[in-house]
């Protein structure tokens, strides 16, 4: 799917001053107590350094012998610089264990994606169907926000499609957010159909029981009918298209039977084979072909 | 058809040639080669698959004729091999075809000009193909999105145009030749000012451009791909 729109994002809620429905009422209080406090001690740390130099400098000025002062002074300007990057970057590390607490929209569809992308191509994993409820529950709750934002803009009597206010961009945020989910929920879907449409070329009509397992319901529902469609294709032109896969060298091949698939197989020219297992045949390729492409038995090359 | 028999004939090299290139084998593998390595789909040959289906049909026949008549077998296994090989190129051609149909069905099935390029069977194929996509696409996905949201070729209600539908990429670089020397061919690509530069093309040299600029002459048969 084409993933080259430009407004690709992760918000982060908190930015805007929508209310996120996310961040529970105790995760932000607990936020705001932990670092409402240690604002508070630096803040009077310096006061305290800040008041103390004040003193020094006084005693300076007036002739006094302050004999500590003068590399108080500096300690004092050293940790009140040290202090001051400091608290600067714990205040950014405050800040990032709030982003944590905070929940970060797009996140469970990009796993979902991901999860597309790191298998190889053509493997299906099975279904991953919690985290895609997860994210259709997701995008039900941007929708239900959307509708409230545009509501309360439309009770101002504001015009909701020029107006540019605060409610207007968390109805932007939500509703972009509800089109990636969209984008990558679709992604998914349609990456795993196209894998199941290279299945059927690959394997034939019938799949065996291991990917029958990954595959969720509407997706062997879809299997059955693209290989009914192909079929009628494929007996309106009267030819079969699942042989001859590779350009032909010799019209009948050396094979050997590799599982046991029993007598009495009946060949295109009318007769009858033993297909024990390890045995050699010279057969047709084109009979030959449908039993290598279900791994029954293998070409003899040397 | 017997013409990959001919081998050995000391015919002189341009009649050889043109005979060759006339043969209804050499227009299929032609027409084989342009669609695997063109991007979207080609026009459908329709009488030239007419007669390939008529042509082989005969030579089953006359390889059974043969068979029965106890002619020795090592002119018959070449005949099969012949045969085996244009139903090959018949097959593959008509393979290559369905996959991209498949791979594209929506863009196809919305195109016009795209939508005419098909055989008969073949748009009844894809318009089965649309459907079931369709349904299993509404089926997994669309139905449990919110009502605004929930066409499969726009992405949102809002959206001008209809962007979730995947396109074939027309700007793959392909490998060509021309049989002739051809001039005027504009480049789609490259920097802006020299977006006019016009292009020429010399007989039996290979190219590798971008496929956007030479469509057109693709289709008129100018240019083979490779």
């Amino acid at each position: 799917m084409r993933e080259s729109r430009s407004t690709e994002f992760l918000a982060v809620d908190f930015e805007f001053p929508t209310k996120s429905p996310a961040t529970t009422e105790i995760q932000r209080s607990r936020f705001l107590h932990s670092s409402l406090r240690f604002l508070l001690l630096i803040f009077f740390f310096r006061i305290f350094l800040f008041k103390f130099s004040i003193a020094a400098i006084d005693s300076l000025h007036q002739g006094q012998a302050v004999p500590i002062c003068h590399p108080v002074l500096i300690g004092y300007f050293y940790a009140h610089n040290l202090l001051g990057q400091f608290s600067l970057s714990l205040k950014l590390f405050a800040k990032g264990c709030f982003f944590r607490n905070c929940k970060m929209y797009g996140r469970k569809a990009c796993q979902l994606v991901k999860e597309l992308a790191s298998g190889e191509k053509g493997q299906l994993t099975p279904f991953n169907s919690d985290l895609f409820e997860q994210v259709v529950a997701e995008c039900s709750q941007h929708h239900l926000e959307l509708q409230s934002l545009i509501r309360k803009m439309q009770e101002e009597g504001l015009d909701v499609q020029t107006t540019r206010n605060a409610e207007h961009h968390g109805a932007l945020i939500h509703h972009l957010s509800l089109v990636r989910n969209k984008r990558c929920l679709m992604a998914y879907v349609y990456n795993r159909a196209e894998a199941i449409q290279s299945l059927l070329w690959k394997i034939g009509h019938v799949l065996p029981q291991e990917i029958e397992e990954k595959l969720c319901h509407a997706e062997a529902e879809y299997f059955k009918k693209h290989s009914a469609a192909l079929k009628s294709y494929m007996s309106k032109v009267q030819l079969d298209l699942t042989v001859d896969m590779v350009p032909p060298k010799d019209p009948y091949i050396q094979v050997r039977v590799l599982d046991d698939i029993g007598d009495g197989i009946v060949l295109s020219d009318d007769k009858t084979a033993n297909f024990a297992r390890h045995s050699m045949h010279f057969l047709k390729r084109t009979d030959a072909e449908q039993f290598i492409s279900r791994g029954l038995m293998e070409e003899l090359t040397g | 058809m017997a013409s990959s028999e001919v081998e050995g004939l000391s015919l002189p090299t341009d009649d050889y040639e043109t005979l060759l290139s006339t043969t209804d084998v050499e227009l299929l593998k032609r027409a084989w080669r342009n669609e695997k390595a063109a991007p979207e789909i080609l026009r459908f040959e329709t009488d030239l698959i007419g007669r390939i289906r008529e042509q082989i049909q005969l030579m089953e026949e006359t390889v059974e004729e043969k068979s029965a008549a106890g002619i020795d077998p090592l002119s018959i296994s070449l005949y099969q091999m012949d045969l085996d090989r244009a139903q090959f190129l018949l097959r593959s051609y008509l393979r290559v075809r369905i996959q991209k149909i498949e791979k594209f069905v929506f863009h196809i099935a919305k195109t016009d000009e795209l939508w005419n390029k098909l055989s008969k069977e073949e748009k009844n194929f894809a318009r089965r193909c649309t459907e079931d996509l369709k349904q299993h696409l509404e089926d997994s996905v669309l139905s449990k999105l919110p009502e605004n949201y929930q066409s499969f070729q726009k992405q949102s209600v809002i959206s001008e145009e209809d962007d979730m539908i995947p396109e074939a990429q027309l700007d793959t670089f392909v490998v060509c030749r021309s049989k002739e020397y051809l001039t005027g061919i504009q480049l789609e690509d490259g920097p802006v000012d020299d977006r006019s530069m016009l292009f020429e093309m010399e007989p039996g040299v290979l190219y590798f451009i971008c496929y956007k600029s030479i469509k057109a002459l693709v289709e008129s048969g100018k240019i083979d791909l490779l």
